[in-house]
């Protein structure tokens, strides 16, 4: 899966994503189908598909400088 | 698109379930609607049981059964009449004389008995009294027995065909978990050979592992099935050579976890994993509900014991 918005700069693990949700201040970004994130998505996450990136990224995610965090299914 | 802090939690949703971390829905789910309790009329509860036991095995039992059932019936409620007569003084009566204790009365009694339980009822015997109750009962009771003989005779030949078909679908079951066994047998052995060899792609091999011990964990489902519930008894040699595939297929599994450490990494798997782990438990030897041949026995009981070597 590649993301066609912008290239992460770095890869996450469990404890630092933990970490910084608890800290505040990221956005967790789910962008895998609708169905999926209904099913059950992390706490707190929001739904972006990756097919609606291009479209809706702008009114979703806050300022181009916030912090995002993406996560889809597995391993990638 | 301009947005310059973007990390990626590369694990996912697989990585962070793993760890335990809880998920949000957003439908909320929906509590299944709770039937309201049905008050049951007051019959003693272990009486309604027993009565509908007994009912129940009425249906069970053979042509001969219910026949010398409904001849004791006859006989008893016979003996109850003729026994009633001369206690009571006023029990049947035959034209307008009261019957007696003699032996000539008790013939007449169990007479009144056959032709009352037939449904008949001639008249020339009468009821007074409680008699006439019993003779009721006696009456329902007849009829109640002679509809279940007349449907057992004619679903005769209706069982005998239901028989087969489901000794027939018994054995397509049983040939078809063989044969599955020993293909999935094959595809382990082969993605081992790769894994030892060494230099093959890890995530092509992964699917590979995943899908054969899908279908790996379908067919030891099946055989489970077979084992605790069997409406047939299997052919033993066609079960010897099942559960030997099968303690081959659980050692299989045991080598591709040591030479591939990547497949703890697959949800679908240790849930495949897990599955077979608590299927094999409950085959071994003693733990299934029929008593089998001690080499079977013995088969059950390795097929456990490889099962509890793999890593879950």
């Amino acid at each position: 899966m590649s993301l066609p918005a912008a290239a992460p700069s770095r890869h996450l693990t469990r404890e630092e994503v933990r970490s910084r949700l608890r800290a505040g201040g990221a956005t967790l970004v789910d962008v895998r189908a609708r169905a999926g994130f209904d099913e059950g998505h992390l706490p707190g996450a929001i739904s972006l598909p990756v097919a609606e990136i291009p479209g809706r990224a702008r009114e979703i995610l806050p300022g181009p400088s916030q912090e995002i965090i993406v996560y889809c299914g597995s391993f990638t | 698109m301009g947005y310059t802090n973007v990390s990626h939690y590369s694990g996912g949703l697989a990585d962070w379930s793993e760890g335990g971390g809880g998920l949000q829905r957003e439908r909320p789910v929906l509590a299944p609607p709770v039937a309201p309790a049905v008050p049951l009329p007051a019959i003693n509860g272990r009486l309604r049981s027993r009565i509908t036991r007994f009912f129940d095995s009425l249906g069970e039992r053979s042509v001969g059964s219910l026949l010398a059932l409904w001849l004791y019936m006859i006989l008893g409620f016979g003996i109850l009449y003729w026994i009633e007569g001369f206690v009571t003084g006023h029990g049947l009566s035959s034209g307008g004389r009261m019957m007696g204790g003699n032996p000539a009365d008790l013939a007449s009694a169990i007479y009144f008995s056959f032709v009352t339980a037939l449904s008949i009822g001639y008249g020339d015997v009468t009821p007074l009294g409680i008699l006439r109750v019993f003779a009721i009962l006696e009456g329902a009771a007849g009829l109640l027995i002679f509809g279940v003989v007349v449907s057992r005779l004619v679903g005769r030949r209706q069982e005998r065909v239901t028989e087969e078909i489901h000794r027939l679908a018994f054995e397509n079951r049983l040939g078809r978990v063989r044969t599955n066994l020993h293909l999935v047998l094959a595809d382990l052995q082969a993605v081992s050979d790769l894994c030892a060899a060494g230099g093959a792609n890890p995530d092509r091999i992964l699917a590979r592992v995943e899908s054969a011990i899908a279908v790996f964990t379908g067919e030891l489902h099946a055989i489970h099935d077979l084992l605790y519930r069997p409406q047939q008894i299997p052919d033993e040699q066609a079960l010897e050579s099942i559960l030997a595939a099968l303690a081959e297929g659980l050692r299989g599994i045991r080598e591709l976890q040591e030479c591939s450490p990547r497949m703890s990494g697959s949800a679908s798997l240790q849930s495949s994993l897990r599955s077979i782990a608590s299927l094999s438990n409950e085959i071994c030897g003693n733990c299934v509900p029929r008593d089998y041949a001690p080499q079977l026995k013995t088969w059950m009981d390795r097929v456990q014991e490889l099962a509890r070597r793999i890593d879950v």
